[in-house]
């Protein structure tokens, strides 16, 4: 698949994750990969800068299997962001599937 | 590449940002990595997964809108090179002398002493000794300068004045290094000195307790 999509699109996939559910980052990069086949390590970089963006919180939580996990939760100034970009994805996706119809029809 | 290496790659590359945050995603990625170990992969699995380094740095600086080109340009020049050794060496010196100031306080607080206020004592005198020493040291530079003068004073005229600045510096720079490393070392050895006591005491202290327990196994068996 061409990387150029992937990367578009993975900013939305990271929202709509974290929406669904709180996460921690494994968790994230595991949801993720299971949508994107992409590199892991672009994964983190971007739930770091949707953070910094106050697009999402943070909390620990202790775990008895090791050290405390740091959980990801989406807040309202998130939400907002993930329905923008929805609504762009779904244009963009309709405008071109309605392109490519119609020229494949002129065939 | 093991989690260690990996990890502390991140953590140099990374070095421009705050030192929290540097933190928080070294964290993050070793618990991914952690993680991902628990679950079957071996650590360079799990790290081939996060793909190339400098790649994966850009992309975080980029959270940070930082300009990811600012490491990579800069630090081909030498400059700045130099200025990160130094701005590494400094922290370093700090480093240790913080250790060695801790070592101190935390032996005054306690009671039971490893450091002795004895000891202490010992450190101050010592330091005042070596700073004889290096003010005793500065007799030779003298007399090399002043060789410096002969060698280089022919005539006032510009040249001869640099020169004999620039040997001037020279020496001051040398003699500053020398200063250096004699209190360097010396903090060392005293620091070294320090924990060795501890680790004699507690020997002691261990053999005293074995000594007690002999001692109380034998009246055990007395009684019986």
């Amino acid at each position: 698949m061409n990387i150029q999509f992937k990367k578009g699109v993975l900013e939305l996939i990271v929202l709509v994750s974290v929406n669904k559910k709180d996460m921690y980052g494994y968790e994230l990069v595991m949801e993720v990969s299971k949508i994107v086949d992409i590199n892991e390590g672009t994964i983190y970089p971007i739930l770091k800068r949707l953070t910094n963006e106050k697009f999402f919180d943070t909390y620990l939580v202790e775990s008895n299997e090791g050290p405390p996990r740091k959980y990801y939760r989406i807040t309202s100034l998130g939400r907002e962001k993930m329905k923008e970009l929805l609504d762009n994805w779904k244009k963009f996706s309709k405008s071109v599937n309605n392109f490519i119809e119609g020229s494949m029809k002129g065939e | 590449m093991n989690k260690k290496t990996f990890l502390k790659k991140l953590e140099e590359k990374l070095n421009i940002l705050e030192e929290s945050e540097r933190q928080d995603i070294i964290n993050e990625y070793k618990d991914i990595i952690e993680e991902k170990v628990k679950n079957g992969k071996t650590e360079s699995e799990a790290i081939n997964d996060f793909g190339d380094v400098n790649e994966l740095v850009r992309e975080i600086l980029k959270a940070y809108k930082i300009n990811p080109n600012f490491d990579e340009k800069n630090n081909k020049k030498e400059e700045v090179r130099f200025w990160n050794g130094l701005e590494a060496g400094i922290r370093t010196v700090a480093h240790k002398l913080a250790h060695f100031t801790n070592e101190i306080v935390e032996g005054i607080k306690n009671n039971n002493n490893n450091l002795t206020m004895e000891k202490v004592f010992e450190i101050i005198i010592k330091f005042f000794i070596l700073m004889f020493v290096l003010i005793l040291l500065k007799f030779p530079f003298y007399l090399l300068y002043n060789m410096g003068v002969v060698i280089f004073d022919f005539g006032h005229n510009p040249v001869s004045t640099i020169l004999l600045l620039g040997w001037k510096m020279l020496l001051w720079f040398i003699y500053f290094i020398i200063c250096l490393v004699l209190i360097y070392v010396f903090f060392q050895t005293q620091l070294k000195s320090i924990d060795d006591e501890k680790i004699v005491k507690n020997n002691s202290r261990k053999k005293d307790f074995e000594k007690k327990e002999n001692q109380e196994e034998k009246q055990k068996k007395k009684i019986k």
